[in-house]
């Protein structure tokens, strides 16, 4: 083995320094954060373990097809060296005995195994060997789910673990694997969809990383069948390649996002904090505006005072005018009456003179006939008297003319039109003075209502200063919402700078190897690739991401660019090459074991599979410790390159179980 | 106070005595047709000529009594024409009720043969008290109203009054008035005074009912 060679540059004391110059921190304090994200130096790979196929093993029922009934198969006898599953046609099993072994493995079910397949295996066994040592994994699905892992130590058998669910059969799997392997689970991380939360880290365990031993039908990725952005296929490549610090470079990157998407959802967080209390500074302070103006508008009491003061001086200027405008009022009602008094009187005296200016023409008219006093009849001497000298019959007083009462009747219409005149002035007056005095008595009211509601505003005591209590409560409030809000900012971390000087110290680290070693395996894969007949290929450079670019009839394009048929090439290429350079380098880890389905299936021509076939031949004579299982339609180059002894074969329409 | 005229006041108790008179049932010797019995009768009579208040009073209670519109309607044109004030002859208390010495307006009467003041006589129903009518004044008091249409208002007031003494006698008359808490109030010898806002506060309170009727 050749890793001193590659360890002599890796000192894990030189990277702890290298890191904590870098960050400007102090190596402990460098510790503390690799410890805290178990970040571990890797500056050697362990040794790799292998592992070897000693017998395939499953039984069943098939149902719902031509040759129903139950089945057994069983293979036995297997060793190093190249080994295939051929049939005639398709769909006669040699791709489910890849998948009964991938999920005995895995202890999970790949998801290319059919529905009907998986509903007909009700036993199936794996017997193999991991450094020489025998294990034996078995399930039992006949009734529930049985099963467990075994191991033979000398003359001893030795129970790993017993599973009764797929659950725990897939664990315990994994476990027992990746310790094996000394693999670490590969943490990546899951970016989530809203940028206010944190995002998650994914582990991908051996279900993926077992993808190293497998080499199916889809062509999408370089390595395995999950896309690069899992950082699946980059570990795969270490284990095919073994490059030191590449767990360490993991672990480190994904710490690094982790805290990056940590800070920086809480400077989102710490933002909506200071938001928010910027919005509450905001309230209280229209509240203490509201406060204020309400103080402003709220008058001190003795501002109130000298307002009731006011008023009351004001009121009892209403009260003397309503008093005098009372006694104006009252003095206009004496003089209407007064006046319609005498304005009645004087109707009277004309009514009485117009009566008795009549009755004094009815009478005259009327010769007396006798006395009153005793009956006596007046005399014919008497009357002729009368005529003659103007004198009464009966008592001799001259008898006057009736000319004057013309003038007494127009005296006294004179008197009524002037009575009248003094009723309507007095009338007039008197309204005027009812109206000034009804005024006055609003105005006196209104007056006494501004008093009574200042009094109870003098009342409410202490209101002005309730309201100074609580604008000075506000303020408070204020200050205290408003206390270090400039200060609230993300938090001064080291961790960040801690975790990128890691991430670039071993990155460089990791580079300063891989770059020889990617040279080599670029090499290699255009080495195999022209064997297995891609046309045209003149150049081949993977890097460090797994970035694969091609040169190819003189233009530059990538793996992702070229046909399916292609890509099946590049990618067993790809595997070849890998475990070549790991295995001349010395820095190789996988596990030996590869196996190819249907390598046929894509539009490979016969002479191209041929190569192919013949490269993983060549491979698995070069380094002893390969086992290649090919499950493929049968043809010559196949039959040329497996000897019979390592094939399972069907025949026109048969199957292989 | 207007000047007292024996004439108005004649004219006053011509009418009186002409529509509160009695037809006698044949002219008697002297030719009389009609007799007014009772001097404190013509004193009653003359109260309410002489004021409208008191009668439009009396008229309301009418009105209150037997429902008749008429009352309440001619206690309204009283009011109306102001006659409390215009028509009113205040009259004084005496023992007996309204007084006033007549004797100078009966006078004139008399000398015009228009009435008899009889004496005492046995054996006749007329009483010292009553005045005999003689057909002259019946028919002057119709010829006055052709000529003077200014004192039809004494034979429209004369007939309002008769009507509402409908033969009751003086002593039921005086009683009717001494009814009246003013009149009976009044110290003998003074001016039996004025119900006039009185009277017309009531009108007003019975005008409503007036509607409902």
């Amino acid at each position: 083995m050749s890793e001193a060679s590659i360890s002599s540059q890796a000192s894990p004391d030189d990277w702890l320094l290298n890191i904590a110059s870098a960050a400007k921190v102090g190596p402990a304090r460098v510790s503390e954060v690799l410890s805290a994200w178990r970040i571990q130096p890797s500056p050697v790979i362990p040794s790799p373990r292998r592992l070897l196929l000693k017998q395939i093993e499953f039984s069943g029922v098939k149902k719902l097809v031509p040759n129903e009934g139950p089945f057994h198969f069983s293979w036995e006898g297997l060793d190093r060296g190249l080994w295939g599953m051929l049939t005639q046609r398709n769909l006669k099993g040699k791709s489910s005995i890849i998948e009964i072994v991938e999920w005995l493995l895995r202890g999970k079910r790949s998801s290319n195994l059919q529905e009907d397949v998986w509903s007909w295996v009700s036993k199936a066994r794996l017997r193999f060997q991991l450094d020489q040592i025998e294990h034996w994994v078995e399930v039992n699905r006949e009734s529930g789910f049985q099963g467990q892992l075994r191991r033979a130590t000398g003359k001893y058998e030795n129970v790993l673990a017993r599973f009764s669910s797929e659950v725990e059969f897939e664990n315990s799997m994994a476990d027992f694997f990746m310790r094996q392997f000394s693999l670490e689970p590969v943490s990546n991380w899951q970016r989530a969809r809203n940028e206010d939360q944190i995002g998650s880290p994914v582990l991908h365990g051996w279900a993926a990383l077992s993808g190293v031993m497998f080499i199916g039908t889809d062509y999408s990725s370089l390595l395995g069948d999950l896309p690069s952005q899992s950082g699946v296929p980059i570990r795969l490549m270490q284990m095919y390649l073994g490059l030191p610090w590449i767990p360490t470079l993991t672990a480190a990157k994904a710490a690094m996002t982790s805290v990056e998407a940590r800070e920086k959802v809480m400077a989102i967080k710490l933002g909506e904090i200071t938001a928010s209390r910027k919005s509450r500074i905001e309230r209280l302070k229209t509240e203490m505006a509201g406060k204020q103006a309400e103080l402003e508008s709220t008058p001190s009491d003795e501002d109130i005072r000298k307002q009731i003061g006011e008023e009351l001086a004001e009121l009892s200027r209403l009260r003397a005018r309503e008093s005098s405008t009372e006694e104006k009022w009252r003095r206009a009602t004496v003089e209407v009456k007064d006046a319609t008094a005498a304005h009645a009187e004087d109707r009277h005296e004309l009514q009485a003179f117009k009566d008795a200016q009549a009755a004094s023409a009815v009478f005259r008219t009327l010769d007396p006939s006798c006395c009153p006093r005793c009956d006596a009849a007046i005399g014919n001497e008497r009357k002729r008297r009368e005529e003659r000298e103007h004198s009464c019959s009966v008592c001799n007083s001259p008898i006057g003319s009736n000319s004057d009462g013309e003038d007494r009747r127009v005296e006294l219409e004179a008197l009524i039109e002037g009575s009248g005149d003094a009723v309507s002035k007095s009338q007039s007056y008197l309204a005027a003075a009812a109206e000034e005095l009804a005024t006055l008595r609003a105005q006196a009211q209104q007056k006494e209502m501004a008093v009574q509601t200042l009094n109870v505003r003098l009342a409410a005591f202490g209101l002005r200063a309730r309201i100074e209590t609580d604008i000075a409560v506000l303020k408070g409030r204020i200050a205290e919402a408003g206390h270090g809000i400039n200060a609230v900012d993300a938090p001064e971390t080291d961790e960040l700078k801690i975790l990128k000087a890691i991430v670039e110290e071993t990155d460089s680290r990791m580079k300063a190897v891989q770059v020889g070693i990617l040279q080599k395996v670029s090499e290699s894969i255009l080495a195999y690739a022209q064997r297995f007949g891609i046309p045209n290929l003149t150049a081949v450079s993977l890097k460090g991401n797994l970035n694969l670019s091609l040169e190819k009839g003189g233009t530059s394009t990538s793996y992702s660019k070229v046909t399916e048929g292609e890509k099946l090439r590049l990618k067993v290429a790809t595997a070849l090459a890998m475990i070549h350079v790991g295995e001349s380098q010395g820095v190789g880890r996988h596990p030996g074991l590869l196996m190819l389905d249907s390598p046929g299936s894509e539009e490979l021509a016969p002479e191209d599979l041929n190569h192919l076939i013949s490269g993983l031949e060549s491979i698995s004579k070069e380094f002893a410790h390969l086992q290649v299982f090919v499950a493929a339609r049968t043809t010559p180059a196949i039959i040329n390159h497996i000897p019979a002894d390592h094939r399972r074969e069907a025949k026109g329409e048969d199957t292989l179980w | 106070m207007s000047e007292r005229s024996p004439q108005r006041d004649a004219l006053r108790l011509l009418y009186i005595l002409v529509e509160g008179s009695t037809p006698l049932p044949e002219p008697d010797d002297s030719g009389a047709v009609a007799i007014f019995r009772g001097e404190s009768r013509l004193f009653a009579f003359d109260f309410w000529v002489r004021n409208p208040d008191y009668l439009a009073d009396e008229l309301l209670d009418m009105f209150e009594k037997d429902g008749d519109i008429s009352h309440l309607e001619t206690a309204k044109l009283i009011f109306a024409a102001d006659e409390p004030e215009i028509r009113r002859y205040p009259m004084l208390r005496y023992r007996f009720g309204a007084y006033e010495r007549i004797d100078n307006a009966l006078s004139i009467l008399r000398s015009r043969n228009l009435i008899l003041i009889p004496v005492k006589r046995a054996g006749t129903k007329v009483l010292e008290t009553d005045f005999l009518i003689m057909p002259e004044a019946i028919s002057l008091a119709d010829d006055i109203v052709k000529q003077f249409p200014i004192l039809a208002w004494y034979r429209t007031r004369t007939k309002v009054v008769a009507a509402l003494a409908a033969g009751r006698g003086g002593a039921a008359l005086k009683k009717q008035q001494h009814d009246q808490i003013e009149y009976h109030a009044a110290s003998l010898g003074s001016t039996i005074p004025s119900i006039t806002d009185r009277v017309k506060e009531r009108l007003n309170g019975l005008t409503p009912r007036d509607h409902h009727v």
